[in-house]
């Protein structure tokens, strides 16, 4: 009934499929990794953008024991995270096993201090619901689930990974310098500066200001501390700022002009058997597609065709 | 005391010699302007509609500066809705005072009257002690120091009252409201309204009769066996020895009141001994049925130090409560834990028009009870008296406490029998090093007889719930916390009964009610017993559940609570979540059914129940229904 072979291993293994599903998802953001020993929470990794040093450390001997303090773990997070920059979105995701917390002052101090900060806080329970824990979420504006099993857990964890809606109210509006490098060129030999290994230019990517080598991207160089990325990931991160409007539902009527083919696949619409013949419209191009367009656009796709496809400046 | 103050401000003596000479008496002036605005026909101006609770009363009389107290009782009359509390009905002492004017068209709803039956037997009981009457002796003493003192002054006052009495009003009808204190004990219909009888209409001379019946009192207390005596038997034994017959016992209360009023007495509560021993004379003196009086030398529990009390205890429920039936058309008794619903009517002799009992409509089962009969070790658990002493009972009702609180998060509330059982198994638990394991996951806090460490117990309690702390709290069946305080939300996800609250079997006055019971209604000590327990188990678990969004578990830990003649008489509400899975569990069964409930119970929950069927009525669904209805 419980977590099978202990609830260590079964978080660290989910935690990892975690991590990458969130850099999948956000390649311009950064993880860290907290434990909660004895009272007194540790930091096992840097806030970094990089997954593999966090599942390093997931990987490392994980030991848990000792009472567990929710106040010592948000100051400490806190404290991080205040040295954020204002256009960064902050959360934190506990994974609390315990069932109370034995803390050394008040905490809902700590709580009205993490709501200053706009700390997001959610936390997903294994045991049973506590009551602070709820208390926090509602306060800080996170999400407060508990796991029923192995698999639901899994499934609440990845949850976490696409931001949270209300995101665009926190950002100012900022200009944010980046760099978008290139790669080298095949003769160029360097060493580059994350391993400290000699390389050759095309396996690395040059900063655009201060020319070091680096090897993965999204990155920050660690000779100048420019952000590195390349396009793509800019434009996975955007389409969760500004997603695709969800589609109207409507039923052909006899007489329509139009819409007779999906837009997107050129398949019929019309079913033959006089079946309710129900497909949806973007509200924007006023395109008619087919559920499995619809699917594909709001899920992977992240763009309307239709929208796309309109010459027209005003959208 | 508040009263004694207030009544040195506002007696009608007082007012009457403040009008002659202003200067040296003192009045109040929140009362004279409240009786400027009675005279005038004014009160409802100070009173716009609205609802009004004590504190916004009291705030009230201060900006207008307007006795609240005496406002209130005066607009009971006008108001459409009155809260208060039982004995302001049922309680002849206080109820034809308050409640005199109540319209016969009134709804009276009992609410949580499940302990009807006890609070109409306390309204009519007395006790009296060795206190009470050297108390009312003192009394005494300083009332024939008055009438001597009146006696020299003012010698017309007495005899205004003799002639008074002569006349034939036992009562002094319509007082002003400032001096009516207490009214006479026994109901309204009972009182009788005829001349005081002759050998009582002189002052000394109910003094005299007085002093008899508080020495006749004093040697049936010397007595050193239990006697148990019916009041018919008692007041012969009063006639023979003091000479009192039954109709100068009947009046006593009232020539009592005419006394101290002539005598412009203003501090009451210094005579409330001899008015105890009035009201014990007229109660005796009016009912011969359904009462008995009952005399202890010794408290049971106690044997060595001797502390002799008379009580005359009431019996018969239906008695207070009739008079309540006779006068309002329509009367509502209600509660959560009113079973087995026929007993009521028996015990309060009538006939409801209508009894019905109603469920709980949940989209979610968000109520876990629980049967517990055995500890890990298989071995069966009860309160049953030869077994709560045995140290393997008492280590499986310790480890079910400790596997709950490492379980179970925020806060759990145990119930034991009694304050004596309570001790001994806290100490038995801290011997066997059980309780500070359960320290380490849980804060302890436990109730005591005393109400200010009690709230501040519950203070803290609730402290360490909401910071996630997480506490256990040891309370009693029948004690104050048992009867009002919710555990609702957080701060009570779990509930203990520890063994099946039952009352102090051995008490004489239990006992005398028992043979009554089962004489006059047939209704079996057996029966009585298990239902009178069961109604507290079930006022006890019930404390944990206060909404439908809120749940919680109970667990009545007890090999006893299996038996199908003790789990009938649990509320509806209860029965029909306790599943037959849940019955005849051992401690790691429960665990695993919390756990398992724990976690289902964290899920979301939606609750308007706008999924499937709704809980939760809009107005559009009431308009819906109304129509629906009225198309049929």
């Amino acid at each position: 009934m419980d977590y099978r072979p202990s609830r260590m291993a079964v978080v660290a293994k989910c935690a990892e499929a975690f991590i990458r599903e969130f850099f999948d998802q956000n390649p311009l953001s950064h993880v860290g990794l907290v434990t909660i020993k004895d009272g007194i929470s540790h930091r096992l990794t840097e806030i970094g953008g990089s997954p593999e040093s966090q599942i390093n450390a997931l990987m490392g001997k994980l030991e848990c024991s000792g009472d567990s303090s929710l106040q010592n773990a948000l100051e400490l997070v806190n404290g991080y995270l205040n040295q954020i920059p204002s256009y960064g979105h902050k959360e934190v995701l506990f994974l609390y096993s315990a069932l109370n917390t034995c803390d050394p002052g008040d905490i809902m101090e700590t709580i009205e201090k993490c709501k200053k900060s706009k700390v997001r806080c959610s936390v997903i329970g294994l045991a049973a619901e506590i009551f602070i824990c709820k208390h926090l979420c509602e306060e800080t504006g996170g999400s407060y689930t508990v796991a029923l099993d192995e698999s639901h857990f899994k499934e609440l964890l990845l949850e976490h990974a696409p931001p949270p809606p209300a995101i665009a109210e926190y950002a100012a509006a900022n200009l944010i310098k980046m760099g978008f490098p290139q790669r080298g060129a095949e003769d160029l030999i360097s060493i580059c500066s994350c391993h400290k290994k000699i390389k050759s230019g095309a396996e690395g990517y040059i900063c655009p200001r201060c020319k070091v080598n680096v090897c993965e991207l999204p990155t920050e160089c660690r000779t100048c501390g420019l952000t590195l990325v390349s396009s793509p990931h800019l434009a996975r991160s955007y389409h969760h700022l500004f997603p695709v409007a969800p589609f109207d539902e409507v039923t052909f009527k006899l007489g329509q002009k139009g819409g007779q083919n999906c837009f997107g696949c050129q398949q019929s619409l019309i079913n033959t058997g006089g079946q309710s013949n129900i497909h949806v419209r973007c509200p924007k191009c006023n395109h008619h597609f087919c559920f499995d367009c619809d699917i594909y656009i709001h899920e992977s796709l992240h763009n309307c065709p239709g929208c796309e496809s309109q010459r027209s400046s005003s959208r | 005391s508040v009263d004694t103050a207030c009544r040195r401000l506002t007696a009608s003596w007082v007012r009457d010699k403040a009008a002659s000479d202003p200067e040296s008496t003192p009045l109040c002036e929140f009362f004279e302007s409240f009786d400027r605005a009675a005279s005038a026909g004014d009160l409802a101006s100070f009173m716009p509609p609205g609802v009004y609770t004590l504190a916004d009363l009291r705030s009230l009389g201060r900006e207008r500066r307007i006795c609240p107290y005496f406002l209130a009782r005066q607009m009971v009359k006008y108001a459409n809705v009155v809260v208060y509390s039982y004995q302001y009905l049922l309680d002849p002492k206080v109820a034809s005072i308050v409640s005199r004017e109540m319209q016969k068209e009134c709804v009276v709803v009992f609410d949580e009257a499940h302990n009807i039956d006890n609070v109409c037997i306390e309204a009519l009981s007395v006790s009296v002690r060795k206190q009470t009457l050297e108390g009312a002796e003192r009394n005494l003493r300083r009332i024939s120091q008055e009438i001597d003192r009146f006696k020299a002054t003012d010698a017309n006052r007495l005899r205004a009252e003799y002639n008074r009495l002569v006349d034939g009003l036992a009562q002094r009808g319509n007082l002003p409201i400032s001096d009516a204190w207490l009214a006479n004990p026994s109901l309204p219909d009972d009182i009788l309204k005829e001349a005081v009888p002759g050998n009582i209409r002189k002052a000394e001379h109910f003094l005299a009769v007085l002093k008899r019946l508080v020495r006749f009192l004093d040697g049936r207390l010397e007595t050193e066996n239990v006697e148990n005596e019916m009041p018919v038997s008692f007041v012969a034994s009063i006639h023979s020895q003091a000479g009192i017959d039954q109709r100068m016992l009947r009046f006593c209360y009232d020539r009592l009141h005419s006394l101290l009023l002539t005598l412009e007495i203003t501090d009451t509560d210094e005579f409330m001994h001899i008015q105890t021993i009035c009201d014990f004379a007229t109660l005796i003196g009016t009912y011969s049925r359904g009462f008995s009086i009952i005399i202890e030398p010794y408290d049971d529990r106690m044997p060595e130090v001797r502390d002799p009390v008379i009580q005359l205890s009431c019996h018969d429920a239906s008695l207070a409560i009739q008079p309540v039936f006779d006068r309002f058309q329509t009367v509502v008794i209600t509660s959560g834990t009113l079973s087995p619903i026929d007993l009521y009517p028996r015990l309060l002799n009538f006939n409801p028009v209508i009894s019905r009992s109603f469920t709980m409509s949940l989209t979610r089962d968000c109520i876990c009870p629980m049967v517990l009969t055995r500890g890990s070790d298989q071995l069966p658990v009860s309160t049953k008296f030869d077994m709560r002493s045995d140290p393997g009972v008492v280590r499986n009702y310790g480890r079910l406490l400790l596997e709950m609180a490492s379980s179970v998060p925020d806060g759990i509330v145990c119930f034991f029998v009694s304050y004596s059982y309570m001790d001994g198994i806290v100490n038995s638990w801290n011997e066997m090093g059980i309780l500070q394991d359960i320290m380490q996951h849980k804060l302890v806090f436990i109730e005591t007889p005393d109400v200010v460490e009690t709230t501040l117990a519950l203070d803290n309690y609730r402290k360490a719930c909401d910071c996630g702390r997480g506490a256990v709290f040891f309370s009693v069946a029948r004690g104050k916390v048992a009867e009002g305080i919710d555990f609702d939300r957080h701060y009570g996800r779990l509930v203990i009964m520890f063994g099946v609250p039952f009352q102090y079997t051995l008490s004489k006055i239990l006992r005398a009610r028992l043979e009554y019971l089962r004489e006059t209604f047939q209704i079996k000590e057996g029966d009585f017993l298990t239902f009178d327990a069961l109604r507290q188990a079930a006022q006890c678990v019930g404390r944990v559940i206060r909404s439908k969004a809120d749940y919680g578990m109970m667990i009545f830990a007890d090999k006893r609570y299996s038996r199908h003649d003790k789990r009938s008489k649990l509320p509806g509400w209860i029965l029909s979540h306790l599943h037959d899975a849940h019955l005849n569990l051992s401690t790691d069964m429960a665990l695993h059914t919390a756990r398992e409930f724990l976690r289902r119970m964290a899920q979301p929950y939606d609750k308007a129940g706008s999924g499937g069927k709704k809980t939760l009525l809009t107005e559009e669904d009431l308009q819906d229904m109304a129509r629906d209805a009225m198309e049929m």
